[in-house]
């Protein structure tokens, strides 16, 4: 299982990054590591798939990281949280993601699929929509998300 | 006094409060919530609090320690050390100094009610000061007291305590109703002569202690806004300004609560200040939404329908005002200085603000739990829970 080739099958060659380096200088402040040197790497969903798929609701990051022989990927969106309607545009992106996942040799690695709000958050832990989409699997972390 | 810090007392380390309209203590137990707004109380009421001691034959010799075991409760005085201080309005207080002679006012300027409120109805009628041990907190004596005087002063008729015409607006009461007493009246009637607080009329009256644990705990807690607002026209209770309720949303719904705060801003448009201390996220819910709504002009229709409250003119001129009030949150973390959490911002980076001290960590954890657990099962990869979403 290496998270390298794996993206490079499915991103192209050139979507893998060392560390955080897929992610853009404003959504990279949103992340940090407590072991920089477990990241394995990462990817711009978004960016890789947007000639191919113009049209389709892209998640925006996948992150790979590996301590041990423990091999676990962060799908990363980072997305306004400020209205109701935001809760409605990551369940389409997530709902993207499953699709697209389904058929990527990445569907085998464990996964942990993270909103981070990009600016003022409307939401807290205990508002119905954010329960709701974690019952679709993808958790709200507010503006900041530690790996 | 707008500002209060206490240093090295009890459990605190250090708090400083700059009071609002409106403040909210939150924190988890023994972190020095409750002892903060006893020392409300005891500075405000100081010359009260003595003269109520020496009335009831509580005979504490003008020292501080044997002093803070009956005020706070029997085995207290351990709260105060060499390194104790009280600072009111940038001053420091010589807490010996006061205690040692008998202050002047004697006016109530604080009305506490206490987390323990319930034992002041133990046997179903407000038990007097005196009926308590000596080792017991001043504050639920003297709360229990300041009920059976409303008792024995303001209702000797007959009829019922609650509904009743003169105590509460309209849509208060209605809404209490729904919520706490469903079609029970709250009334008085006697056993052998002695008077007991029932729910219901006649043959049909339940005693105290078969009432439900909310309707226990909240009867003591209308009885105490019955003090508050005193019926006709006069807005407030002689020379109370300040209102400290503890733990408000004890035995309450959710929809009880929500009441209960709607009383809370209209004790607000009256001039009182209130302090409360919280376990419950309810009680920010409504300071978060208030704050904003403040700052970012809302009206006072955004403020009933937080309450899903009828818009009534009188609710609305109530909402009017309440929305205008400013609000103060702290949390009171055992292991460092109170933290000003005002803001509740899930964003924030102090985990402190952004966890509603402690309150969100739980609906957090269980999001977290939740999400990773489906994002990994079959039914995910399988896009079963998208269908309609697709």
């Amino acid at each position: 299982m290496s998270f390298k080739t794996d993206v490079t099958q499915v991103l192209g060659v050139d979507a893998f990054r060392k560390g955080l380096g897929a992610l853009r200088q404003t959504d990279v402040a949103h992340v940090s590591a407590q072991r920089p040197r477990d990241i394995a790497g990462s990817a711009d969903v978004d960016a890789s798939l947007a000639a191919a798929l113009p049209n389709a609701a892209r998640w925006d990051y996948v992150v790979g990281r590996t301590q041990g022989n423990v091999h676990q990927t962060y799908w990363i969106e980072v997305h306004p949280a400020s209205a109701s309607k935001n809760v409605d545009e990551v369940e389409k992106k997530l709902a993207w993601l499953v699709a697209w996942l389904r058929a990527s040799p990445l569907a085998m690695y464990p996964r942990d699929v993270v909103w981070i709000a990009s600016g003022n958050s409307a939401f807290n832990a205990r508002s119905p929509a954010i329960k709701a989409l974690a019952a679709k699997g993808c958790r709200f972390v507010g503006g900041h998300l530690h790996l | 006094m707008k500002k209060l810090t206490l240093r090295n007392i009890g459990q605190i380390k250090e708090a400083n409060l700059s009071f609002g309209d409106l403040t909210v203590l939150v924190g988890p137990q023994a972190s020095g919530k409750s002892i903060s707004l006893q020392w409300v109380k005891l500075l405000q009421d100081s010359g009260l609090v003595q003269q109520q001691l020496h009335t009831y034959g509580l005979d504490y010799g003008g020292d501080l320690s044997a002093l803070l075991d009956v005020y706070f409760g029997e085995g207290m005085h351990s709260i105060w050390r060499d390194s104790s201080e009280v600072v009111v309005d940038g001053k420091s207080v010589d807490i010996k100094k006061r205690i040692a002679r008998q202050q002047s006012g004697k006016t109530e300027s604080v009305f506490l009610i206490p987390a323990q409120r319930v034992m002041a109805l133990a046997n179903g009628w407000p038990r007097p000061f005196t009926d308590y041990k000596s080792g017991d907190p001043y504050a639920v004596r003297a709360f229990s007291e300041n009920l059976r005087l409303l008792m024995e002063r303001e209702f000797n008729g007959t009829g019922p305590l609650f509904p009743q015409p003169n105590r509460l607006k309209a849509d208060y009461r209605k809404l209490l109703q729904a919520s706490v007493f469903g079609d029970f009246k709250l009334s008085v009637n006697k056993v052998q002569s002695q008077k007991r607080l029932v729910l219901g009329m006649g043959e049909e009256a339940l005693p105290f202690m078969v009432w439900s644990a909310g309707q226990r705990e909240f009867v003591p807690l209308l009885l105490g806004l019955y003090w508050l607002m005193p019926p006709g026209k006069v807005s407030r209770r002689n020379d109370i300004e300040w209102v400290v309720i503890e733990e408000l949303e004890m035995g309450l719904h959710p929809r009880a609560i929500s009441v209960v705060l709607l009383i809370v801003l209209e004790l607000l448009t009256r001039g009182y200040k209130v302090i409360l201390s919280t376990h419950s996220p309810q009680i920010l819910e409504l300071v978060w939404a208030l704050e904003i709504l403040r700052k970012t002009g809302g009206k006072p229709q955004d403020l009933l329908a937080l309450f899903n409250a009828p818009k009534s003119a009188s609710l609305k001129s109530m909402a009017e005002v309440a929305i205008q009030k400013s609000s103060k949150v702290y949390y009171f973390d055992p292991a460092s200085k109170v933290v000003d959490v005002t803001n509740l911002d899930p964003m924030s980076p102090v985990a402190q603000e952004a966890s509603w001290g402690g309150l969100l960590e739980f609906s957090a954890r269980a999001n977290e739990t939740v999400a990773k657990a489906v994002a990994n099962s079959p039914a995910f990869v399988s896009g079963d829970l998208f269908k309609e979403t697709e």
